[in-house]
């Protein structure tokens, strides 16, 4: 009996302690069918080299691979969201003023946004688009983030800006330049945008112009256009914030609530879904371009480039359709354009891949980021004229949390 | 102030005794309460606990204090007090015991820990960089009740814990569990033996809120995964506008058997218990799981007992083995599952060999001591993706332990002293950290912890209690015990606990 027992609780116990071995984690094979830029299709586009980037938005693991062709089998890949991005160089032929064929190199990207891997295979196909730095205006800083007084409080009293800047060795006109703060925050995805036209248009909040009439406002090669909320010395104030003063241009809102420097001209108020004033995202979650549309009056944009979309909200079990109106802008108006988010919180894009290929930020949604700017690097020097880097992707162009330095272009 | 008078109202529903001198011989008896564990815990087994009937109402001051190594998770210096009643009532065929306890404590100087009960639901905790002093309050109660028949004994026990886990500075995170367990047990008397058989459910709840009070302020808040890597997709800032809640919820089951000698001869106890833990993100009608960590665990003993006159001997060999599966759940824009991903695993394994010799003879002098030798080994990992080599951390341990303790009684008065040593040598340890971990988790967290867990560790605990009786059945003792945790190459853990309690 005694040892029946024994035996007994021997067995159970080696039964017990057999254990099983590590699940397997499920992968898929990830198919990639690159399509080359159809605005090149007559003219022979080969890609000559390129850089497949997964980036796994759950675990944040990204991986490389070279692009020698147009398809490209990638190793298995752990199932989950993705995103993907390439980044290359094609060849293609064309001809010149003399019709003689030419061999010219471009620069093309493409760039899908949580794609669903799973199911053992995936096929995916990106189209390319082509991209090239600005030789125009740009937007070399934003300061939307706001500042601190010593006394730890947010300071109120409209020390936003933005500077312009003349990246090129020619004068330019800041006449008609639009400044405009996009609809769709990049913290926020929107569920089953209902029309998506973010390939060809950018939805948009608020649009303020700059006046003139072509010639009234020469900006040299090098120099920088300051446009801010008050054009006043705010440090008398706010010894953490600017002087600005000296700003060209300020965007006044004609509200009880804003403020009115009269030596400073007033840019013309387009449009504004805020019926008050306007105050960028001081988290820096939406973005914002840099654009002109000639011939274009407040009126006739109001009207003609109304937006009227569609969306699902979307949390948990709850899925509520919704709607909602802003105002577009066509992409081949934007001269240029800087997609804002933060490392935490971005969800998606606002801004097309062909306009800014990923995005800039100022601290991570929390206190690091007061007093801090976005600031394009400096890219080179021609005979003393700094040109700003301008590679249509903010995260390698701009330098993230940056000490603001309104009026003056730096590398710090 | 209510929960403090129901717990007193408790103490003398249960206290009803008269030994005062049996509740000093409940705290000579921990050690020997412990070497039987395995059987103890079925209630069906209270026949073979060694208390006599007593009550016992203690006041309890504990402090702990790192000198150099910890870890971080925990904090580095901790201060407790608590009011714990307990009470066992034995009769011929029946037992009855209780006990409730009340526990205010705080831990100065944790890091990488925004959860209570840590050592419960890591690796998958909620981190902040910030840290600080978490404040935490515990309630306790349980209870049991074991009947005896000619020739089969039932027992049923419960235990239930609440309590709040907060910190007051910014981020603040602020946790509110509860845990609650059933077990029962029947026991069969054979010629020889006594066979028993025991089973408990167990289902534990954590609702963890973060919120950040000052105007402006923010932080980030991690999801942690076990080796310094975090989610992030779910980790995010989180500002004086915003709130972060998330929910843990577990559920465990646990199957036993127990085989004890009438007299001399072997005993054995192997148990088996399976836990499901499901960290879920929000509140708990609209979660979603992000996390699920399945533990099995094993574990098995075999022993003698020699009864020589007034001397027991007990020797005994065993083996455990504990597996942690840790899987995430990836989830689209949609909230819909993508994937279920198993990456984490954990395994223990031990045994050794450990002895208790005691005295039977209650009175005037009882003594006890208890060796050992033991091996414990540890290895987790955390596959990533190819062709990157998965993370891992090992090492094992053989340790020694030797305590012994003496109870005296004198006249109107009674002494115990016990002393325990333990030394805990790394054989071998192994670490690969892992790519997707940032530097900064490993510096501050990963690197320290692993260094505490695998230092080589001299452990001496001295500890003396003094009763004196007063007048009727009452009695009053006062304990004091000091901890040191000395570390080759780095400065030693100190402690100290006193208590003041009255016996009944």
């Amino acid at each position: 009996m005694k040892k029946t027992l024994f035996s007994l609780m021997l067995v159970i116990s080696l039964f017990i302690t057999a254990c099983n071995d590590d699940d397997p984690i499920s992968t898929s094979v990830v198919s990639i069918d690159v399509k080359l830029p159809e605005s090149l299709s007559e003219k022979s586009p080969e890609l000559t080299s390129g850089t497949l980037t997964l980036t796994n938005v759950n675990t944040g693991y990204v991986s490389e691979s070279s692009l020698t062709g147009l398809t490209l089998t990638s190793a298995d890949v752990e199932d989950g969201l993705y995103n993907v991005k390439i980044e290359g160089e094609v060849i293609y032929t064309t001809q010149d003023a003399d019709a003689v064929n030419v061999q010219k190199t471009a620069k093309v990207r493409a760039l899908e946004e949580n794609v669903e891997v799973v199911g053992g295979t995936f096929d995916l196909e990106m189209q390319l688009v082509l991209y090239k730095e600005s030789e125009g205006f740009v937007i070399s800083e934003i300061f939307f983030s706001d500042t601190q007084t010593p006394l730890g409080q947010q300071y109120s009293g409209g020390d936003q800006y933005f500077e312009l800047y003349n990246n090129s060795s020619e004068v330019l006109y800041a006449d008609g330049l639009c400044i405009a703060e996009t609809q769709f925050n990049t913290a926020s995805y929107i569920n089953q945008l209902d029309p998506d036209n973010r390939a060809t248009k950018t939805a948009v909040s608020a649009v303020y112009r700059i006046p003139g009439n072509g010639t009234d406002y020469p900006v040299q090669p090098g120099e920088t256009v300051l446009i801010c909320d008050v054009a006043i010395d705010h440090t008398a104030e706010n010894s953490n914030s600017f002087n600005l003063s000296e700003a060209d241009f300020e965007w006044y809102d004609n509200s009880d609530y804003d403020v009115d420097v009269p030596e400073v001209t007033n840019m013309t108020k387009m449009v504004s879904t805020s019926a008050s004033v306007w105050h960028l995202h001081n988290r820096g979650f939406t973005s914002y371009i840099l654009f002109k549309m000639e011939g274009v009056t407040a009126e006739q944009f109001t009207t003609g480039y109304a937006y009227h979309y569609d969306y699902h909200f979307i949390w948990g079990e709850y899925d509520i359709p919704m709607d909602d109106d802003a105002w577009e802008v066509p992409n081949d108006s934007i001269i240029d354009a800087v997609e804002c988010s933060t490392p935490s919180d971005y969800e998606w894009k606002a801004l097309d891949p062909s306009l800014d290929l990923t995005w800039t930020h100022s601290g991570d949604g929390d206190d690091n980021r007061y007093g801090k700017s976005v600031k394009r690097k400096v890219s080179y020097t021609d005979n003393g004229r700094v040109v700003l880097l301008d590679t249509n992707d903010s995260a390698t162009d701009f330098i993230a949390t940056a000490e603001p330095s309104p009026g003056t272009v730096e590398n710090e | 102030m209510m929960r403090i008078t129901a717990i007193l109202i408790f103490s003398l529903l249960c206290g009803r005794s008269h030994a005062q001198r049996q509740a000093s011989r409940h705290d000579f008896n921990k050690e020997l309460s412990g070497y039987m564990a395995s059987f103890l815990s079925n209630p069906a087994l209270q026949f073979l606990n060694p208390d006599s009937t007593y009550t016992d109402l203690s006041v309890n001051l504990g402090l702990v204090n790192a000198g150099g190594l910890y870890m971080t998770e925990g904090g580095d210096k901790s201060e407790n007090v608590s009011f714990n009643v307990h009470s066992f009532n034995r009769k011929d065929a029946t037992i009855l015991y209780g006990g409730a306890g009340y526990e205010n404590r705080r831990d100065e100087h944790v890091n990488w820990n925004s959860v209570a009960d840590y050592q419960l639901v890591a690796p998958y905790i909620v981190a902040d960089t910030t840290g600080g002093t978490s404040k935490q309050e515990y309630y306790s109660f349980f209870g049991g009740y074991a009947h005896q028949w000619s020739n089969k004994t039932f027992g049923i026990g419960a235990e239930y814990r609440a309590g709040e886990s907060y910190r007051t500075l910014d981020p603040r995170p602020k946790s509110t569990i509860s845990d609650f367990s059933v077990n029962a047990g029947m026991a069969f008397k054979l010629p020889d033996y006594q066979l028993a058989a025991g089973a408990m459910y167990s289902t534990y709840k954590q609702e963890l809120d973060i919120n950040v009070y000052r105007p402006g302020g923010g932080n980030k808040v991690f999801y942690m995964k076990g080796f310094g890597i975090c989610d992030e997709n779910f980790s995010t800032v989180i500002s004086s506008n915003d709130n972060l809640g998330d929910y843990y919820d577990l559920n465990a089951w646990k199957l036993s058997m127990q085989l004890f000698p009438r007299g001399n001869g072997y005993f054995s106890a192997i148990n088996f218990r399976h836990g499901t833990l499901n960290m879920k993100d929000g509140n708990q009608d609209n979660a979603y799981t992000l996390y699920q960590l399945n533990t099995n665990e094993y574990y098995a003993e075999i022993g003698r007992l020699y009864i020589r006159q007034k001397v027991h001997v007990k020797i005994k060999g065993y083996g455990g083995f504990l597996h942690k599966k840790g899987s995430e759940y990836n989830y689209a824009q949609s909230l819909t599952v993508l994937s279920v991903a198993q990456k984490y695993s954990q395994r223990e394994l031990s045994g050794g060999i450990d002895c208790f010799v005691s005295s039977t003879h209650a009175v005037p002098r009882q003594y006890f001591i208890k060796a050992g030798i033991g091996y414990f080994s540890y290895h987790a990992q955390y596959k990533l993706p190819s062709p990157d080599p998965k993370a891992y951390q090992e090492f094992g341990f053989i340790s020694t332990d030797l305590t012994a303790g003496i109870n005296k009684h004198y006249l109107k008065s009674a002494m115990t002293i016990k002393i325990s040593m333990r030394y805990d040598h790394c054989l071998d340890k192994k670490y690969r950290e892992a790519s997707l971990a940032t530097a900064e988790t490993l510096r501050s967290a990963v690197i320290p912890d692993f260094e505490y867990l695998t230092a080589k560790k001299i452990n001496l605990s001295p500890q003396v209690r003094y009763d004196i009786d007063l007048k009727g059945n009452y009695g009053l003792y006062v304990t004091a015990r000091q901890f040191n945790e000395f570390y080759i190459g780095d400065k030693p853990k100190t402690g100290l606990n006193i208590a003041i309690g009255l016996t009944l």
